[in-house]
């Protein structure tokens, strides 16, 4: 019986479980996919579980303990501790939680409005499409961090501000992105054919177009995540980002500095979180696209 | 007018652009010459030891925080082997008793033009450190795109012919292969000083560099907008300039592209 349940199932999902079976088979014969997998795993699990996983919870936030100020390495405080006698590994991990929360909120605000107005632009063209690009254009100008400070600073410091100044500087990127798919999309036959039996706009746009388009956003956004937190953990080491006392990277790398050289620990393990995240997700976006981009697949396919 | 230093931004501008020009341009330099000497090394040992250790820096090279490396830097490199000075731009003592006559702004040319040898080596020992620590990331991405474009153009036709023709695998590498390899890496180079000007404000305020990036958190922290405007069009401008001049290059290496 389980045996006929699970021929049925097959049978009829032959495509997709050869999809996921290849899928699969992609994935095992990249070590760095998995790398990024597991790391960026396993960042998520830690973001989510902070309070209950960390050794000191009442250290994450505000709590002074002068009598285990600025201890090194040791077994109760792996990373040490800073210099308000916090528990530097309790912190560390803690700040997972702020930084994957910004990358994730970032990148999800950029994308939105990137995918809504570069849709636009490249679905409309015409006098749309001029005038979105050339707002684009006019962000794109300046580097990108220098907008991002500049920003941040007039918006006044604080995480949430800092969050808005990097989404900012990102949307025009996904913007540009999804302009070119949509236009290349357009053309195709079966776009055309959707059109010529009837198909309205709108379906045409979100049953056709977007679904196409998504790939390589998809992979742009997992790999920009990264350096969203790269960007916020930059911010906040300048001051414009989290405040004290979040157990935010670049403020905790900010205030360990004045500490240097002498309590190294201060500002290495911090760095050494951000340093992975980015990583992590890097590895990630690299393997999606790998897995994604059908150049490639095709590829796999003639090797196996 | 700038609301701390109460001086005329414009002022204050030509005062610390100059620190943060040199800073990115000996990056730049560092960044050009050895990725493309990295790119095409890896290129020439594809899948071998020097390949796979390219790899692994390219990776890593992108996801450093460069105000972390920078602090690591100066811990490892500044202070316990104390090979490199870690901040400023010259020595006091040199500059107590070997002042530079400012001319360009940039120690390095205006100690030269001078002939003020101390000062010159003094400002390239402190120079050393943090354009290195500046180019460490883009140094990665270009790198990376120098070896698949270096692998694309030895794979042509015309290396193979001037290959059998019998001419020195030095000469199809170096006169050959580099020379059309190099166009589109010119691009990325365009690119990479945007992200090289957004991370000198880091750098330099790690290394405590007298640049536009010491005085833009200076002025973060007393809100002093007119001068935060004016670091941000200053540096768009020289973004903006920068590109075009890769722009233009890229349509005099490359007669397939014209505007």
């Amino acid at each position: 019986m389980t045996f006929k349940i699970i021929k049925d199932f097959k049978w009829e999902h032959q495509a997709s479980l050869s999809e996921l079976f290849f899928i699969l088979h992609m994935i095992r014969h990249s070590p760095l996919t998995i790398l990024g997998i597991g790391v960026v795993s396993s960042l998520a699990i830690l973001a989510i579980f902070a309070p209950y996983v960390i050794p000191y919870p009442e250290d994450a936030y505000l709590s002074i303990h002068p009598e285990r100020k600025l201890m090194p390495v040791s077994f109760e405080h792996p990373f040490g501790t800073d210099d308000m006698g916090r528990d530097l590994f309790s912190r560390s991990i803690f700040g997972t939680r702020i930084s994957l929360q910004v990358g994730a909120i970032v990148i999800l605000v950029a994308a939105i409005v990137g995918v809504g107005l570069g849709g636009v632009s490249g679905y409309f063209g015409g006098i749309i499409d001029e005038a979105i690009m050339r707002i684009t254009d006019a962000f794109l100008s300046i580097p990108s961090l220098v907008l991002a400070l500049a920003v941040a600073a007039t918006l006044g410091p604080g995480l949430n501000n800092a969050m808005a100044a990097i989404a900012v500087t990102w949307w025009p990127w996904y913007a540009r992105l999804v302009r070119a798919q949509v236009i290349q999309i357009k053309q195709e036959l079966y776009v055309e054919a959707a059109r010529a039996m009837g198909g309205g706009k709108l379906y045409i746009i979100f049953k056709h177009i977007m679904p196409n388009s998504l790939a390589p956003i998809i992979v742009n956004a997992s790999m920009d995540v990264g350096y969203a937190i790269l960007t916020a953990a930059a911010l906040g080491f300048l001051g414009l980002g989290a405040q004290p006392p979040a157990p935010e990277w670049g403020l905790m790398i900010s205030t360990g500095r004045k500490y240097m050289p002498t309590r190294w620990w201060y500002t290495t393990f911090p760095g050494l979180m951000i340093f992975l995240s980015v990583l992590g997700f890097n590895l990630l976006g690299d393997g999606l696209r790998d897995l994604l981009d059908p150049r490639i697949r095709r590829k796999g396919r003639a090797k196996r | 007018m700038s609301i701390h230093t109460r001086r005329p931004v414009t002022q204050d501008l030509m005062d610390y652009f100059p620190a943060t020009v040199e800073l990115t341009t000996v990056a730049m330099a560092f960044t050009v010459i050895l990725g493309i000497l990295l790119g095409v090394v890896s290129a020439l040992h594809k899948d071998r030891a020097p390949d796979h250790a390219s790899r692994l820096y390219a990776l890593t090279g992108v996801a450093m925080p460069v105000f972390w490396l920078g602090i690591l830097a100066q811990l490892f490199i500044g202070h316990s082997l104390g090979i490199l000075p870690i901040s400023g731009r010259v020595d006091t003592m040199v500059e107590l008793f070997y002042p530079t006559k400012r001319i360009t702004g940039l120690f390095l040319i205006d100690s030269l033009i001078t002939g003020n040898i101390p000062a010159f080596i003094s400002a390239l020992s402190h120079i050393l450190l943090p354009a290195l620590t500046l180019s460490f990331a883009t140094l990665a991405i270009v790198s990376r795109m120098m070896r698949a474009l270096m692998l694309e153009v030895l794979d042509q036709d015309y290396i193979r012919t001037a290959k059998s023709l019998g001419l020195p695998s030095r000469l199809v590498v170096y006169k050959y292969a580099l020379r059309n390899a190099m166009i589109p890496v010119i691009t990325v180079i365009g690119l990479s000083f945007g992200y090289s000007l957004g991370g000198a404000f880091l750098v330099e305020t790690v290394f405590d560099w007298p640049g536009l990036g010491r005085y833009t958190t200076d002025s973060i922290v007393t809100l002093d907008y007119p001068a935060i405007l004016g670091v941000v069009v200053l540096t768009s401008i020289v973004y903006v300039l920068v590109n075009l001049v890769v722009d233009i290059l890229y349509a005099y290496l490359n007669p397939k592209i014209r505007y």
